[in-house]
């Protein structure tokens, strides 16, 4: 479930924000609790907490005193937004790295990329 | 609940068992030997004499080594359990002294009743009673005494350390043994004047239970095996 | 707050703990970690005021703990011998417990005692090891202690038991917040449980830090052995190990991502050293300071 990779609350941060771009959370759609989520996931709740208090901080989730903790409005267009950003250098580049490695021009990819159409 | 409730609670199934033998075998035994002839000791005094010093030295054997963890591990500190020992050590005392001089009573009249009180039984007097009870009170508290401080001892220490302290442990009961005493045949022994034995053997037994302190007040819980 | 100060506990010559300090906020779970005889018992066996310190104190809520019945009350110490009398009965052991514990809650031990499918009738004798232990955790968590420890619980507990023991603590935590420590030598099967680890070594406490700062804390890089060599530089190693010309070290301590991109570019391999590990690392080498 969790990888020894990073923090878990990196890692429940980011599985959120996998559900809210996948459209598995909707916009102003209440998420778990942070007990329910360390009760479902096994983990100490706050490990948890952390977790959705960045989300907080990044705008991802916003507090509803006394009731729980909701996705933001505009959160999935923000995510897509910064994700959008990375996509070259976390995911375009280590490819290019890789044809670079085992041979294969930018030709050759341009034309795959072309023949998907 | 307290730590005297508890250890009451705790002592119930076996002070009643142990009373149900006892009893038993003064039955038995005082039936059998009726059928010869009329009895000539008390055998109450006997049994029961001798019950009422054996069996405080093993319940305070067994106070210290089994029953001090449960408190322990339940969150009771060493202060609170010995001042609960101190209370539950004040009712073992005068019951069981009592019950030597009660049961001593029940068969003295039941025995007069059937007629079968031989030459030199040890008739109840109701006016000795209250000597009588004073007669096995000191044992009863030494032997008690001698129990929970030579288990101390062997708590505290390692167990040869615990077999050297047998002998200054051993002192309360000793004393007592040797000052005053009731036998089988009612007489009463003291050495020395009453009030003078009696004052030397709770002394005796005081110090016991000041040596039980010194060494159970900061001891380390002990673990269930080795 | 828990607070050691200066906790020595000796035995004779040996110095099991060795003049240890340690703050512990309430209402956490923490994970006590160290080798056999790494003095994790005997720590615990003063947090608990079962052993006085032969130096030092420990301090709950700025009071003395040890014969202090406020404190004492509140402490739960379940051991892995196990505090009873082997001729008792379970039902024995419960009760004595609800009858000293004013916050013993005698229905939730019931539902415990269900989970673990425990026989009350039975002899603490007569039950097998893992059952002792279940019987341990009963106690453990039905006394609701703001203080309780955990001292390798889950022994002879078979993989379902264990789950039922976690699941049991994570859910009564979460329902009743309170101190937990937790002493176990199988890290990996309740690190995600911890909010600290406490980790021992030869009497002193070797680390105490958030258990999730610790994950992907260490690292392992290989390759080229001299390529490793240059990218370990400036690092704390914790381990190493070669193979013709390919070297692997276990390096501690956070990667700057940057880093790792270029390792990667020359062919370097990066992998991440679990909360277990890292404890191997950490614990298992007597040249440890040498390599820093």
């Amino acid at each position: 479930m969790f990888h020894d990779r990073s923090p878990i609350y990196v890692q429940i941060a980011d599985g959120i924000k996998n559900d809210i771009l996948g459209g598995s959370l909707e916009e102003d759609e209440q998420v778990m609790s942070t007990n329910q989520y360390a009760a479902f996931y096994r983990i100490n709740p706050a490990t948890a907490a952390k977790g959705f208090a960045q989300l907080v901080d990044e705008g991802v989730l916003y507090k509803k005193r006394g009731i729980g903790m909701f996705v933001s409005p505009d959160a999935r267009g923000k995510l897509r937004a910064a994700r959008r950003e990375r996509f070259f250098a976390e995911v375009v580049e280590p490819m290019l790295d890789e044809a670079e490695r085992v041979g294969i021009s930018t030709d050759e990819i341009t034309h795959y990329l072309g023949s998907r159409r | 609940m307290s730590v005297t409730a508890v250890l009451l609670r705790l002592f119930k199934p076996i002070v009643l068992w142990v009373l149900a033998i006892l009893t038993a075998v003064e039955v038995i035994a005082v039936v059998a030997i009726l059928s010869v002839g009329p009895i000539k000791f008390s055998f109450w005094l006997v049994v029961f004499g001798a019950a009422a010093k054996y069996w405080p030295l093993v319940a305070g054997i067994l106070l210290v080594s089994m029953y001090f963890r449960l408190f322990a591990s339940n969150g009771i500190t060493r202060h609170e359990f010995l001042r609960g020992l101190a209370v539950f050590w004040l009712g073992i005392i005068f019951v069981v002294a009592a019950l030597v001089v009660l049961g001593h009573a029940a068969e003295s009249v039941v025995l007069g009743l059937l007629d079968q009180r031989g030459d030199g039984y040890p008739v109840f007097r109701f006016g000795e009673a209250a000597s009588e009870f004073f007669h096995v009170l000191p044992g009863t508290a030494g032997y008690l005494t001698s129990g929970i401080l030579i288990a101390a001892g062997f708590y505290r220490f390692r167990p040869w350390t615990g077999v050297l302290l047998i002998i200054p442990g051993a002192v309360p009961a000793g004393v007592a043994e040797g000052l005053i005493k009731i036998d089988e045949f009612g007489h009463l022994t003291q050495r020395l004047p009453l009030a003078i034995a009696l004052t030397i053997s709770l002394a005796a037994t005081v110090a016991g239970g000041l040596a039980t302190h010194r060494l159970m007040r900061d001891v380390a819980i002990r673990r269930a095996t080795g | 707050m828990i607070e050691l100060r200066g906790v020595t506990v000796r035995y004779g010559e040996t110095v099991a703990v060795d003049a240890i300090d340690l703050e512990l906020p309430p209402g956490k779970i923490y994970g006590l970690l160290g080798r056999n005889g790494s003095g994790k018992t005997s720590l615990l066996s003063a947090l608990a005021s079962y052993r006085k310190p032969s130096a030092g104190a420990v301090f709950v809520d700025g009071e003395p703990a040890f014969e202090n019945p406020r404190v004492v009350r509140q402490t739960s110490f379940i051991r892995d011998t196990l505090d009873l009398n082997d001729s008792d009965r379970v039902r024995t052991a419960l009760d004595i417990a609800s009858w000293l514990r004013p916050t013993w809650d005698a229905d939730y031990a019931a539902k415990l005692v269900d989970v673990f499918q425990l026989d009350t009738r039975k002899r603490v004798s007569s039950l097998s090891r893992g059952q002792r232990s279940m019987l341990g955790v009963v106690l453990g968590l039905a006394s609701r202690a703001a203080l309780t420890i955990l001292d390798e619980s889950y022994l002879g507990m078979d993989a379902v038991a264990r789950t039922l023991f976690y699941r049991e603590l994570l859910a009564d935590y979460l329902a009743h917040p309170r101190t937990i420590v937790l002493s176990t030598h199988l890290i990996d099967e309740v690190a995600d449980l911890f909010e600290r680890v406490i980790i021992m070594d030869r009497g002193r406490i070797l680390l105490h830090d958030e258990t999730d700062s610790l994950r992907g804390r260490g690292v392992t890089v290989t390759g080229q052995a001299e390529r490793v060599t240059a990218f370990a530089a400036g690092h704390t190693v914790l381990g190493e190990q070669s193979l013709g010309g390919v070297r692997a070290l276990t390096l501690d301590g956070r990667l700057d991502p940057g880093d790792i991109l270029l390792g990667e570019r020359e062919g370097l391999t990066f992998g991440p050293l679990g909360l277990q590990d890292l404890f191997v690392h950490l614990t298992s080498q007597q040249p440890l300071e040498a390599s820093r």
